[in-house]
This record gives structure tokens, C-alpha cells and sequence, in this order.
């Protein structure tokens, strides 16, 4: 006799872990485009002075012209031109996923049912609509999206994930006052704090274990300096409570606290940065710094990128804490219309307890057969130390993910 | 020799502030865990399970929520995936649902993504033996 709860426990757990794996994510900016493409400030393609989320003009014609192999990247084709107060966008994902934990029940391949007896491979993985209105120096800028649905909800479990309304949230709003490109700028509202490499996949431990998981953007005041060749940015930030609807709602433990990113670039093709976060809560506390490493090398069109964090994580409760590692180093090629690497990343849960280690490696590609097309490819495999059950199929996970990616 | 010189003053800098990071978090030592529900609910519970598409208060698959702590340790022991006091070794858990699915084989295991550590689950048996309170 099964017992029901561990028979639901089990069918969630298939749905949950390609939710894990591939729900919507921000609309985050590749950090190997800079310096790659001739830019080197993630600003010049973005509106957010730290990348990320709508682009600019500039960005636009970047994605004909050097980044995909052609094609206008404006609104929608060109079609039509909005005044110079207005910017809209929007991104839309479709991804294919195969996800193979080991055991019986893998591999796992998300689906979506057309009719009775029809499956399409794929899921909606991110739609995310974006608006920008400015006066003079002052913009508001806001985001709205749908979470992604690896598939459709199964009716034996409850959960709030079963319809489209109920999954809208708006995971980016603020006001944000930047007389120029370069100079002063400050903004006040919901957006992910200036950290780390800012990597598109959430997946990646330096985003997980940082603070800067999927829908863990915070209630901010920040401001910074941008110059050509460097840039500071100070955010300080509350953590947005559970009891916030859900169209404002956020994951993970409410820390508030700040955090402090700054870079200097060298001769347009290297970048060194430092930061730190602290941030409290009334459950634990974390305090963590680290640096950023960036390297672009002409001859071999490849681009080195690393971060390393310790993080110190308190649990005044308990009175215990425990200290952590995380880092990401990758080194990606890069030609007009075409981007592939390769990664690893490391991730000690407490470096004081052996065995909580786990090591991820990961190859992307990533196609732009024009301005507004992206296919992307990756390919992730997890290895840890020691893992429960000590199988040889327990310590390791793998995955395999194809997104089509459009932005109009 | 400009571009040198700066390169190393920000080398410096961020070899510091990596250091800086690395002392303050040695402040305390790692030490033991304690098999305290505060301290597996922030370490281990929230960080991987209660995340934006499995049991955070957005998502609360399966009607499952795991955050914040109060709320966690209510819905393990009103639904019966904890026991306490079932654990009187590590690995022999009788009927505590939790330390079943943390150990299962597969895509039914918890976290479906990717085994936890043997050290949290040892961790959180021992709470489960000691009585499972929400310490």
C-alpha cells in the first residue's frame, strides 16, 4: 500500500524538478557580450546602468550588426517608431528539456499535451513584457511576466501555479534618475542589486547561493558612478515579505542589508571587480564578498570570465553558523552569430564538513541567425562529494536544455 | 607603466577584499551543526527546497510551503513528513516521510534537481531522533 502522500510526493517531485531547472528566468543581458561586441559597459546596450532587461537603441543595433548575422533589431522589425519617451519590449522562450536524474524514473522530458494523445516537446519558459517611460533624466521602468510552465499542472496537486493570472508577477518596477550614460545615476524600486557576473542562467551556483536566485529581486535604493573605464555601484535593500501578493511576491529568506560592486575595466579588453554583500534577516544572516574577472582575448575571439565568493552565513537561533565557497569559471568563443563555452563551477555548502561539495560543468551554444532570433543549447552535469543513497546514480545529474528565444 | 601600475593597485584591491571575506567569514568557525530546526530550516530547508518553483509561498507546489521556519516546521509535522523520534540511526527512519524522499532513487527524490549532501540528511535525522522541536 502506497502511502497517497509519498504517491503525491512522488508525482511532484518529477514536476518539480524540471521546474527547478527550467521556470522563467530573468530577462538578464549576457555577460559575454561585453567587451566581445565592442562595448564595454553593460549600460550602452541596456537601460538598467548594470545590464539586464530592456535594451536600448544602441543595443538594438548592436543585435543586427555584430551580434547576429544580420536583420533589424528595432521594435518590432522596424515596423514602427515609438517617440523617444517610450520604449517597449518584450522576450518570449519556448525550451526543450531532458532531465536525467538517474533512477527509474529518468530521464524526464517536459511536455505540453495539444488535445488528447498529442504531446509538444516543449514548454513556455519565459514572457516577459517590458515598459519604459522618460522624462528628461527620470525614467520608470517596469516589468511584467509570466513564470513558466514546464508542464501543465497536474489537478491531484494544489499549488499556485495553475493558471496564467495567478502566475503573473512583476519581478523589476523602479524609478531611476540618469542625467547621462556615463555619470551619476540613482534608482529606487524591485530589481536584482548590482552583484557578481550577473550570468543569464539562474541555475548557476554564483547566482543560487549569492542571493540572486530566480524571483529573489529586492526592494532597493541604489546609486553609482559609470565611467568608460570603470564603475561603482551601492544598493541598499529589504527584503520583500511572504505576505506580498503574489503579483509582487518574491523567494527566499527576507534579507535586508546592502551590497557594494565595483569594476575597472583595462585597455577595453579586461575587467577586474570587487563586492560584497551583507544581508540580514530575522532567520539567519549572511555576509559575503568576492571578485570578478573578465578577460577578452582578440586573437582566439575567446572570453574569460570567473567569480569566487566566501560567504559567512550566521544563524543566531542556533547559535552556529557555517562558511561557504562558490565560484564559476568559463571561457566562451565568440564570432558574429555564433557563442560557445564551456564551464565549471564549484559550490561547498561548509567548508568545515566534509562532503558537501558539489561540482557543475557546463557547455552552452548559443545561435543568432538574426536580430530577434536566438537558439541556445546547454548542457549541464552535477557531481557531488557525497550524496544520499552513496548509488553511482545519486551523486550525479545531468540536463539538457534547447531554448528558442524571440524579443520583439 | 600607468596601466601597470593601476592594474596592480586593483589586483591588490581585489585579492583583499576576497581575503577580507575569507577572515570575517573564518570569525566563528564552521564546528559542528547543531541538529536544531533553526539552523537546518536556513541552511539547508530554505536554500534548496524552498525555491521559486517548488515550496516557496509563490509556487507552494504539491501545497507544500517550506518558508519562512514557522511555517516550514508547521507544515512537516502537520502532514506527517517528519515523525519525531523516528530516527534512531542514521539511514533507519522508519515512517518519517522527509528522510524518505531525501533518500529516495531518481526523479522522485527531494531536492528532484540534485541529491543533498549525506551531511544535511544525517543533520536532519539526528533533529528527527532527538525529538524534532522547533528549536
Amino acid at each position: 500500500m502506497i502511502n497517497p502522500l509519498r504517491r503525491t510526493s512522488v508525482v511532484a517531485g518529477g514536476i518539480v524538478g524540471l521546474w527547478l531547472l527550467a521556470s522563467a528566468r530573468p530577462a538578464l543581458a549576457y555577460p559575454q557580450f561585453q567587451f566581445s561586441s565592442g562595448t564595454t559597459r553593460c549600460g550602452q546596450c541596456h537601460y538598467s546602468p548594470s545590464g539586464g532587461g530592456l535594451i536600448t537603441s544602441w543595443g538594438r543595433d548592436e543585435s543586427g550588426d555584430t551580434i547576429s548575422l544580420g536583420g533589424d533589431g528595432s521594435f518590432l522589425h522596424g515596423a514602427t517608431t515609438l517617440p523617444s519617451w517610450l520604449a517597449l519590449g518584450a522576450d518570449f522562450r519556448a525550451a526543450f528539456l531532458y532531465n536525467n536524474v538517474g533512477g527509474p524514473e529518468s530521464p524526464e522530458i517536459a511536455k505540453i499535451p495539444i488535445g488528447s494523445s498529442f504531446y509538444l516537446p516543449f514548454f513556455p519558459m519565459q514572457l516577459d513584457v517590458y515598459g519604459r517611460a522618460a522624462y528628461e533624466a527620470y525614467s520608470l521602468n517596469v516589468t511584467i511576466g509570466d513564470r513558466g510552465v514546464v508542464r501543465p499542472v497536474d489537478p491531484t496537486l494544489s499549488g499556485r501555479t495553475g493558471d496564467f493570472a495567478a502566475r503573473l508577477m512583476s519581478r523589476e518596477h523602479y524609478f531611476m534618475w540618469r542625467p547621462s550614460a556615463t555619470g551619476p545615476y540613482v534608482r529606487a524600486g524591485r530589481f536584482f542589486a548590482p552583484y557578481g557576473l550577473r550570468l543569464a542562467e539562474h541555475i548557476y551556483f554564483v547566482r543560487r547561493y549569492t542571493g540572486f536566485n530566480l524571483y529573489e529581486e529586492t526592494y532597493n535604493l541604489s546609486g553609482g558612478y559609470v565611467a568608460d573605464d570603470w564603475e561603482v555601484h551601492a544598493t541598499a535593500f529589504l527584503g520583500i515579505p511572504t505576505s506580498l501578493p503574489d503579483f509582487l511576491g518574491a523567494v527566499g529568506i527576507p534579507e535586508s542589508g546592502g551590497a557594494v560592486y565595483a569594476e575597472k575595466r583595462f585597455a577595453g579588453m579586461a575587467a577586474l571587480g570587487v563586492q560584497s554583500r551583507i544581508g540580514i534577516a530575522s532567520e539567519e544572516a549572511r555576509y559575503q564578498g568576492g571578485a570578478v574577472g573578465k578577460l577578452w582575448i582578440e586573437q582566439a575571439r575567446l572570453l574569460v570570465l570567473a567569480e569566487a565568493d566566501f560567504i559567512r552565513q550566521q544563524v543566531p537561533a542556533a547559535s552556529a553558523g557555517q562558511n561557504q565557497f562558490v565560484s564559476y569559471i568559463g571561457a566562451t568563443y565568440i564570432i558574429r552569430g555564433f557563442m560557445a563555452g564551456a564551464a565549471y563551477e564549484r559550490f561547498q555548502e561548509d567548508l568545515a564538513v566534509s562532503g558537501t561539495g558539489r561540482n557543475a560543468y557546463d557547455a552552452e551554444v548559443n545561435l543568432f541567425p538574426g536580430a530577434h532570433f536566438e537558439v541556445g543549447l546547454l548542457g549541464r552535469y552535477q557531481k557531488a562529494q557525497a550524496v544520499a543513497g552513496g548509488g553511482p546514480d545519486s551523486s550525479a545529474a545531468s540536463l539538457a536544455m534547447i531554448q528558442f528565444h524571440y524579443y520583439l | 607603466m600607468f596601466f601597470r601600475k593601476k592594474s596592480t593597485t586593483w589586483l591588490r584591491c581585489s585579492l583583499g577584499a576576497v581575503l577580507l571575506a575569507g577572515v570575517v567569514g573564518g570569525c566563528g568557525g564552521g564546528g559542528a551543526r547543531p541538529p536544531k530546526w533553526s539552523f537546518i530550516a536556513a541552511t539547508i530547508v530554505e536554500p534548496n527546497c524552498a525555491t521559486a518553483s517548488c515550496h516557496s509561498a509563490v509556487a507552494q507546489r504539491a501545497g507544500v510551503v517550506l518558508t519562512p521556519r514557522d511555517t516550514a516546521y508547521k507544515t512537516l509535522i502537520t502532514r506527517k513528513f517528519v515523525i519525531p523520534g523516528d530516527c534512531p540511526n542514521p539511514g533507519e527512519c522508519q515512517d518519517s516521510e522527509m528522510v524518505a524522499l531525501l533518500r529516495a532513487q531518481g526523479s522522485r527524490r527531494m531536492p528532484p534537481d540534485f541529491a543533498l549532501p549525506e551531511a544535511d540528511i544525517e543533520l536532519i535525522e539526528h533533529w528527527i531522533n532527538e525529538g524534532a522541536t522547533n528549536d
